[in-house]
């Protein structure tokens, strides 16, 4: 089957698509992507920040060919697995070195993985505030619309790209700050907060106003882990206050073009539910865990009202033997695919921690197990 | 973008008939009477409502079905742009 960016638009207005259920994914790890496609990716140490890629774009040719290849790798993994559309992410805006490293013990590893230092934060005072790099808008644009360029010459027909914003609203700010401290500051310091979500928000906002404007960009998707098994990291209350309201704004500038929103968002959010619905605005709902928040009973819960995309267990995909997956898959199918409004893929990202033996497998059944009645 | 609306209902019943097709993995696909309780246009349409004398109106749709889940009632079901114009245009039996 051709791509057809119609199959994810129907799902993502509650329909059901014109053949199959079609493919999800937040992103696919490089290890992932290398180990599908056969290619190296090689951009990496051009891509750190927007900082150091508008430096690049500024005539390193060395660099701008790297890109170029990258984003053509890219498009051919998502095009040969089946997918309607491609990712396509920029380069932090908000720098740090607030990561913890450590070995990787993925089965594709890489090198190191990087942590959260959640005690420590670029950002902890009203002073480090002031003299944080923030980022200029039109770097931003730069930069973006350099790789949207790319990536359209080599999009391949009934292709579309679904960007995704450098992390969200709260992760940007949560990142920068440090658990720890961002947590002291929400009682300590409320105006240093305000002043850091105003800050992240409008930046996010911004790109998504960007993004939202080209034609070949068929939806928009932020990832913004809100939450962990038992419920969100913050009260409803402080979440209505700092972030849904960035949130809403990034939402309406994408509607504003007539293209849905995905939220990524990890953790049991059905506390807030509603809120994300009903203000916020978001089409579609992504990243859930079978232990916690299964992506059937958010179906059940939810499905009438917006798109449910992916929710393939990582753990499943990650140790489940293939003929119990195999069932496991088509249970999800059967669940939620009646009616539409429903993607198939990973419950999180393609993380090179996955069994790439059930991450292909649960494509294959999605092609074909995944048929909708013929019309 | 192409935006072309598309009613929505609920699948209140469905009648299988013998006739089937054969797809390339010797699934046989049969032809079945999807009797669509109609309630609301779908959202790529957000601001459009039904005309009040198609509301909980019963249209009789042609779809294949094949697989377990195909089956299910009470389900939302979409109707194909074609289908939603004869609809619109008073045609409650598709079937034919």
């Amino acid at each position: 089957m051709r791509p057809n960016f119609e199959r994810l638009s129907a799902v993502l207005f509650l329909e059901e698509p014109p053949d199959r259920v079609p493919f999800y994914d937040l992103f696919a790890d490089p290890e992932v992507v290398e180990a599908i496609t056969g290619e190296h990716l090689i951009a990496g140490p051009y891509l750190g920040s927007i900082h150091s890629a508008k430096v690049a774009l500024k005539g390193d040719q060395k660099a701008i060919r790297a890109i170029r290849h990258d984003i053509g790798v890219q498009i051919k993994f998502y095009y040969k697995l089946g997918y309607d559309y491609v990712p396509l992410s920029i380069p932090t805006p908000f720098p740090r070195t607030n990561i913890l490293l450590a070995d990787d013990t993925a089965l594709l590893r890489r090198s190191k993985r990087a942590w959260q230092n959640e005690y420590k934060g670029m950002i902890e005072t009203r002073e480090d505030f002031e003299n944080y790099q923030w980022p200029d808008p039109m770097d931003i644009q730069e930069v973006f619309l350099f790789l949207y360029d790319v990536a359209v010459k080599e999009l391949p027909k009934g292709m579309m790209i679904i960007p995704l914003t450098p992390g969200g609203v709260l992760e940007n700010v949560m990142w920068l700050m440090g658990t720890v401290p961002f947590a002291k500051a929400l009682y300590r310091d409320p105006i240093l907060i305000r002043k850091m979500f105003e800050k992240v928000g409008e930046t996010l906002s911004f790109y998504c106003k960007v993004c939202a404007e080209c034609e070949m960009v068929g939806a928009m998707t932020m990832g913004d882990d809100m939450g962990f098994r038992s419920g969100p990291m913050l009260s409803p209350e402080k979440l209505r206050e700092y972030v849904f309201p960035w949130q809403k704004r990034c939402v309406e500038n994408v509607h504003k073009h007539g293209k849905p929103f995905i939220l990524h968002s990890c953790g049991n959010l059905k506390i807030v539910m509603n809120d994300l619905i009903n203000y916020v605005g978001i089409d579609a709902k992504h990243s859930f865990e079978d232990v916690a928040y299964p992506v059937t009973e958010y179906k059940e819960l939810f499905g009438d009202r917006i798109a449910i995309l992916g929710g393939v267990d990582m753990d499943k995909l990650s140790r489940m033997p293939i003929d119990q997956f195999k069932d496991y898959v088509k249970g999800i199918i059967r669940k939620c695919a009646p009616g539409g409004g429903y993607a198939l893929g990973c419950g999180n990202s393609v993380a090179n921690y996955i069994k790439l033996e059930n991450y292909l497998v649960m494509l294959e059944i999605g092609k074909k197990y995944g048929r909708y009645p013929l019309r | 973008m192409v935006c072309v609306r598309r009613i929505q209902g609920i699948v209140q019943e469905i009648i299988r008939t013998d006739e089937f097709k054969e797809d390339e993995d010797g699934n046989k696909w049969y032809k079945c009477i999807f009797i669509v309780k109609l309630d609301r246009f779908s959202k790529r349409t957000p601001n459009e409502e039904l005309p009040a004398r198609l509301k909980n109106e019963k249209v009789r749709i042609v779809r294949w079905c094949c697989f377990d889940w195909h089956y299910k009632t009470g389900i939302r079901i979409t109707l194909t742009p074609n289908e939603t114009k004869a609809v619109l245009e008073g045609r409650l039996d598709l079937t034919r």
